[in-house]
């Protein structure tokens, strides 16, 4: 366990680990209750993640890692471990605007439950891409 | 003297069978490798999955809790014990609750069978405690989406348990693997306890789907190492058969060669003697 001063990170997807056991400095998750920024010895909490940008930030003022996660859980323990777990996570260069506003248009044609959750995923993609132009 | 045609018979009958396991063998081999990739992937969502539930140590303070046991097995056999290991696991369990408390102790358990392997064990020896079977298993590698579908029928089951154990196979090498068991809780129990209450702004609302999703992951790491370990299993129970297929080959082929040179020592005296009669 790390001492309360530093923030361990555990970030994965089932099929792949992106970060184990990663000593950073801040981590931004788009929590349902609302983005948060979790920093070292922050208060233990479980939240669920929706869709959105989780940024990692190795060092103080160091350049965010942005990854868009599907949705998920992140646990901070009481001996300040973060472990963000998400369905589905990529770096955010990894996907494309125009195939995102295209998919999106298309998910929102129709209302069944499955395409409602492709539009909200699609939405945040959107947002999140044209933010970070 | 064995009839020289019998003895043919189970040459080629063998050396059949040996073909038929060097390349289940192969298969597996192939198969292994890529189940433990996944694996590597997989063992930290399943670590930090359980973190969870470790640090908040919950306790069951029921005098006889309702408790289900997941046996997490596959439908395919010739994978050497990974099945029975599980299965006799569960039946160990049974049976000592019986012997401490009677036939009615085990009324509060019940089994879910993921794979043919656990359901036609437990339709032998607990036909009553088997709650639902899974099939379809082991013919493709676990996916998350299996993995999810397991939960939601755990959990849409109707049995509302308290406590509950997930059986797998944990893979250590590819000569061995432990039978390993990973507890699961019910959502009262953990809201309940002493140590959950130090989470910040944990509402009923979050902990159930916390719950529903790490029951998700934790299935989907259990049924990787499951996989890993039946390939690795499968592979070397299949090159021993090769093997001794092998060893039994070369002891019918003396066996042949002695028989065949027997009979035509016994043709050869026959014309020796029939000549000599003459």
């Amino acid at each position: 366990a790390a001492a309360p001063t530093s923030l361990t990170l555990n970030f994965a997807v089932p099929h792949a680990t992106i970060h184990r056991n990663a000593t950073i400095f801040q981590a931004n998750v788009p929590a349902v209750s609302g983005d948060m920024g979790i920093l070292a010895a922050h208060v233990p909490l479980v939240d669920q993640l929706k869709p959105g940008i989780v940024e990692i930030v190795q060092s103080a003022g160091a350049k965010a890692e942005k990854y868009f996660v599907s949705g998920g859980f992140v646990t901070v323990t009481p001996d300040s471990i973060i472990n963000i777990s998400a369905v589905e996570a990529a770096p955010l260069e990894h996907f494309d605007l125009e195939t995102a506003k295209r998919n999106l248009d298309e998910a929102q044609r129709s209302d069944s439950p499955v395409n409602r959750i492709e539009a909200e995923i699609y939405q945040a993609l959107v947002t999140a891409l044209t933010q970070s132009k | 003297m064995p009839n020289l045609k019998l003895i043919a018979m189970r040459l080629k009958s063998v050396t059949n069978i040996q073909k038929i396991t060097q390349s289940m063998k192969m298969v597996s081999a192939a198969k292994f490798a890529k189940a433990e990739r996944d694996l590597k992937a997989a063992r930290p969502l399943g670590i930090a999955a359980q973190q969870f539930y470790k640090s908040a140590d919950i306790q069951s303070d029921k005098e006889q809790p309702k408790e289900i046991f997941v046996a997490l097995t596959s439908d395919r056999g010739l994978a050497g014990a990974v099945h029975s290991n599980i299965n006799k696991n569960i039946r160990a369990q049974l049976e000592a609750k019986i012997a401490a408390g009677g036939p009615s102790a085990i009324d509060n358990c019940k089994i879910i069978c993921v794979g043919d392997k656990s359901r036609a064990f437990f339709s032998r020896f607990f036909p009553k405690q088997i709650l639902m079977v899974g099939n379809e298993i082991g013919r493709l590698p676990p996916t998350f989406n299996d993995a999810s579908k397991v939960a939601n029928a755990i959990l849409s089951s109707g049995y509302d348990y308290d406590t509950g154990k997930l059986l797998f196979n944990y893979y250590k090498s590819v000569v061995s693997n432990e039978t390993t068991e990973l507890p699961i809780y019910s959502q009262e129990l953990v809201l309940s306890s002493e140590n959950v209450s130090v989470y910040d702004s944990l509402d009923a609302d979050v902990v159930q789907s916390y719950m529903e999703y790490s029951l998700a992951s934790l299935i989907y790491y259990c049924m990787k190492e499951g996989a890993t370990s039946e390939q690795s299993s499968r592979m070397s129970a299949m090159d021993n058969s090769s093997k001794n297929a092998g060893e039994m080959i070369d002891k019918l082929t003396i066996t042949f060669n002695r028989t065949r040179q027997a009979v035509i020592t016994g043709e050869l005296i026959e014309i020796i003697s029939g000549a000599a009669a003459l």
